[in-house]
């Protein structure tokens, strides 16, 4: 029989409302036995070794957190370059400070350049023109034009170039030059040219070994924000076959102390799209893959309108101000069809969501497809939950559904689209899940990494006091309490995934996965959130310090 | 560096015909290689014997056409085609029901290898103007009309003429540039690609088989881009060239032009379809399969701004042979 060792620490906070403290908690076999006190647990402890490990006695345990939609594949890509950004990104090997002023981008930009080896390009991502002002070929030729340098918009939808970098890739005058999305004499790719740049970019951006050092460092990233478990919410995004064996390589060894629950695409992407039966076959070949950290389920995502960094959300009238137009991933019939095929399928459905038009649209084919089979329990979870109405909230919760938030939205944008785009009073209700958590929704928070920083405090910070970016409070009815913000987080993101039986809160029974915090998210006030530290994290009864990073 | 291959972007809204449209072309492309892009290969029906070889992302055609999947990778499957060797002569990309026309054709005027050729809408005259009433897709089907340069109207057969005649006038208002014609579900698909059909305004329809006219290409960049000073003259027709004036034009061509591509019967072996590649000075004539309709379709291309459209079309048409022969 495995040794029982008890952990105690100055406070237990559970997440299960039904017994919310505790100070010791008894793990063995990397299961929960039971959290009390070291008086409370004896009955346990008397059966036979047991050891207790006070090194957090100081600390706070909470239940491992839980981001339940972010994207290992696309942060491999992103984290091995530099960052220069608006908004603070604290990483594991060194925080980003913010940088909002021209002078300060460039100054940045020569420091990361003249630090770097020679001959290495040097890729920047995180720039955006309303903060750092014009970046351009010329601007960045004087840096430097031997060294091929790459500076990527925040979005990841449009880069600017050196004289280095259009040699290194060839392109030349010949080739893009009349190129009607590609301005050469500033070195500016964008939509399809961004395409046309990223053809060639991709033997070196996708190269295994480059890839490998991406997912070490999310690894890390992974780590140091805390979690104990991920949602990869579009496995397979690049060419799941290439990535899997680096995804077990790197993600699935000892050194990973989180599981990845994988949830896949079911379309529009691929050749199988006209037939939604054999769309499902293929997700359902999936979990037979599964290994202990890396796992399928029956799980699916699906994708209704376009992406809310670049404001393509499909809105209902007033729509936009400028009278622009959202983008549908799929025609409503194809959509209707792969939804219908997966929910008679029983399967818990994904489903990316920015704009409240693309809502409705989401919110009829639910309600169609319980009219025709009823479902309770069914998991169905609208993604990001950008914009949406007060009606609509009250339709989620009559027909089941569950909210997975990427509350940061709120704080990065809000701002930005209160001036432009959508307006003042829809752009500080976006993100409402005072709303959803009032109606009986289970609202969970992600990141979407890399769209928000992968730091869950961050996320309950931002749902608790709805602050932006630029430090005013937005909708304040729209605020949670300490607790429900936690639970976006916990509770409620093992919720949105289907594992809530395991994970997401400390009781008998569950797994041991802890986030060792320095102190009490309770007694530190709404504001207090982002300030807490994670010092460690169990996982499966395992202890794992944040230390000092590999890429330090 | 081979001439950049034509695109035309081909959108619509789900069910107007674009498939069944694509899978004509490329089952009778009419002595032409084809490339066509589609986001799924499920809607190709083409028959078996027709295929040369095939991978899960390309199908090559014994005609010299090319299937290829977009698998949302448009940029890798335009790669796949441009590389392509001998050249492609045309390109079709077939939109999803609910793209925006306007921003594939920018992909066109982007991509290394290709310009755009035109944007085709299919629209299923039966139902497009309900569908432009839809809550959801309503914006989405009337922008995909007005970024039309051409509509080809399905499922008319079962409408009345004056039905029709409505319709095309609401797609004048709606779409005030776009060539508005009737696309009969047997007819021949090639008017999808914008060749070798008469011009009309708005408002009024065009329909039935071309009679040796002219067309103007239209070639969208032309006015934002300064190197694109090309254009393009259809010679199609139902009679058959004089062999030896023929030789005499490809020996001694016109100034400026650039490409004379197609198919045409000679005045002395009537039936016998062939197959005409002029490039750069250099031509070739090869015996071509089949027997399309029209007879006679060339294609001309002219870099010579002094060389105007009719003047190319005049010399092509001296090349035909006297009626009656």
């Amino acid at each position: 029989m495995a040794t029982i060792t008890v952990f105690t620490a100055r406070r237990i906070r559970t997440m299960n409302p039904s017994f919310p403290e505790g100070t010791a908690v008894a793990v063995r076999g990397g299961q929960i036995l039971e959290v009390g006190t070291l008086e409370s647990l004896s009955p346990w402890l008397a059966t036979g070794d047991f050891e207790i490990d006070d090194r957090f006695g100081d600390h706070v345990l909470m239940p491992g957190f839980i981001d339940p939609h972010l994207h290992p594949s696309m942060a491999a890509v992103l984290l091995p370059m530099e960052f220069i950004t608006a908004m603070e990104w604290r990483l594991p090997w060194g925080t980003v400070q913010p940088v909002r002023s021209h002078e300060g981008f460039m100054a940045r930009a020569r420091a990361l350049h003249e630090a770097k080896p020679p001959g290495e390009p040097l890729f920047i991502w995180g720039y955006h023109h309303l903060w750092h002002g014009e970046v351009k070929r010329p601007a960045i030729n004087r840096i430097d034009t031997q060294r091929p340098i790459i500076v990527w918009h925040r979005s990841f939808h449009e880069m600017f170039m050196n004289d280095g970098a259009l040699d290194w890739l060839g392109l030349t005058p010949e080739v893009v030059g009349n190129a009607l999305q590609v301005d050469l004499a500033n070195g500016h790719f964008y939509e399809s040219g961004k395409a046309v740049a990223t053809q060639r970019l991709n033997p070196y951006l996708l190269a295994p070994e480059r890839f490998r050092d991406g997912l070490r460092r999310l690894r890390e990233v992974a780590h140091f924000g805390g979690h104990t478990t991920l949602g990869d919410m579009a496995a397979g995004i690049f060419d799941l076959e290439m990535e899997w064996p680096l995804m077990r390589e790197i993600l699935d060894v000892p050194e990973a102390p989180f599981r990845t629950e994988c949830v896949a695409v079911g379309g529009p992407l691929g050749p199988l799209l006209s037939d939604p039966v054999k769309l499902r076959e293929r997700v359902d070949a999936l979990p037979a893959r599964n290994t202990h950290r890396l796992r399928f389920g029956r799980r699916v995502k699906l994708f209704c309108d376009g992406a809310f960094f670049s404001q393509l959300a499909q809105m209902k009238p007033p729509g936009y101000i400028d009278g622009r137009h959202g983008e549908w991933m799929m025609t409503p019939e194809a959509l209707e069809a792969v939804c219908t095929e997966f929910w008679n399928a029983g399967y818990r459905i994904h489903i990316h969501s920015t704009g409240d038009l693309g809502l409705d649209l989401i919110l009829d084919i639910l309600a169609r497809c319980q009219w025709h089979r009823p479902r309770f329990d069914h998991g169905f979870t609208i993604e990001h939950f950008g914009f949406s109405t007060p009606e609509q909230v009250d339709r989620l919760a009559a027909l089941g559904a569950s909210v997975s938030c990427n509350v940061y939205y709120l704080h990065e944008l809000s701002g930005m689209y209160s001036r432009e785009g959508i307006g003042n009073e829809r752009a500080s209700q976006m993100a409402r899940v005072g709303s959803t958590v009032r109606a009986g929704i289970p609202t969970a928070f992600h990141s979407d990494f890399t769209m928000a920083p992968a730091v869950p405090l961050n996320h309950a910070w931002v749902a608790a006091t709805r602050l932006n970016a630029e430090g005013n409070v937005v909708a304040p009815a729209e605020r949670l309490s300490i607790d429900d913000a936690l639970r976006g987080i916990t509770v409620n993101a093992a919720r949105v995934l289907g594992i809530a039986d395991e994970v997401g809160s400390i009781r008998a029974g569950k797994r041991a996965d802890f986030t060792v915090l320095d102190g009490d998210p309770f007694e530190v006030g709404a504001e207090g959130l982002c300030d807490l530290r994670v010092l460690a994290t169990v996982f499966e009864g395992a202890v794992h310090e944040v230390g000092r990073s590999a890429h330090a | 560096m081979p001439d950049a291959v034509p695109l035309t972007v081909l959108a619509g809204y789900l069910g107007a015909g674009k498939t069944t449209r694509l899978n004509r072309l490329l089952a009778r492309p009419g002595g032409h290689r084809f490339g066509v892009l589609v986001n799924d290969f499920g809607q190709v029906d083409v028959d078996s014997l027709l295929i040369d070889d095939a991978d899960e992302r390309t199908i090559g055609l014994a005609n010299g056409c090319v299937c290829c999947t977009i698998a949302d990778d448009l940029g890798g499957a335009l790669e796949r085609l441009a590389a392509i060797r001998p050249v492609l002569d045309h390109v079709v990309l077939e939109a999803s029901g609910v793209a925006d026309p306007g921003r594939l054709s920018n992909w066109a005027r982007t991509w290394p290898g290709f310009h755009l050729a035109g944007c085709t809408v299919i629209a299923d005259a039966s139902r497009i103007r309900a569908l432009s009433d839809d809550r959801y897709v309503g914006l989405t089907v009337l922008r995909q009309l007005a970024g039309a340069n051409r509509i080809l109207l399905s499922m008319t057969e079962s409408m009345s003429a004056a039905s029709i005649a409505e319709l095309a006038q609401w797609l004048g208002d709606k779409a005030p540039g776009a060539q508005v014609i009737r696309s009969p579900r047997d007819g021949d698909a090639s008017h999808l690609l914008g060749r070798g059909r008469s011009s009309s305004g708005s408002g009024s329809l065009t329909t039935g088989p071309p009679v040796g006219t002219a067309s103007h290409g239209r070639h969208l960049a032309d006015s934002a881009d300064a190197s694109a000073a090309h254009r393009a003259v259809t010679l199609a027709t139902d009679r058959a060239l004089d062999a030896r004036a023929l030789r005499r034009l490809l020996t001694a061509p016109p100034h400026g032009l650039v490409r004379l591509k197609g198919w045409f019967q000679r005045h002395d072996r009537i039936g016998r379809m062939w197959m005409l590649q002029f490039a750069h000075g250099r031509w070739q004539v090869t015996p071509g399969r089949g027997s399309p309709q029209p007879a006679t379709t060339l294609v001309a291309i002219s870099a010579d701004p002094d060389l105007s459209a009719e003047a190319l079309l005049e010399r092509l048409q001296a090349v035909q042979a006297p009626t009656g022969q």
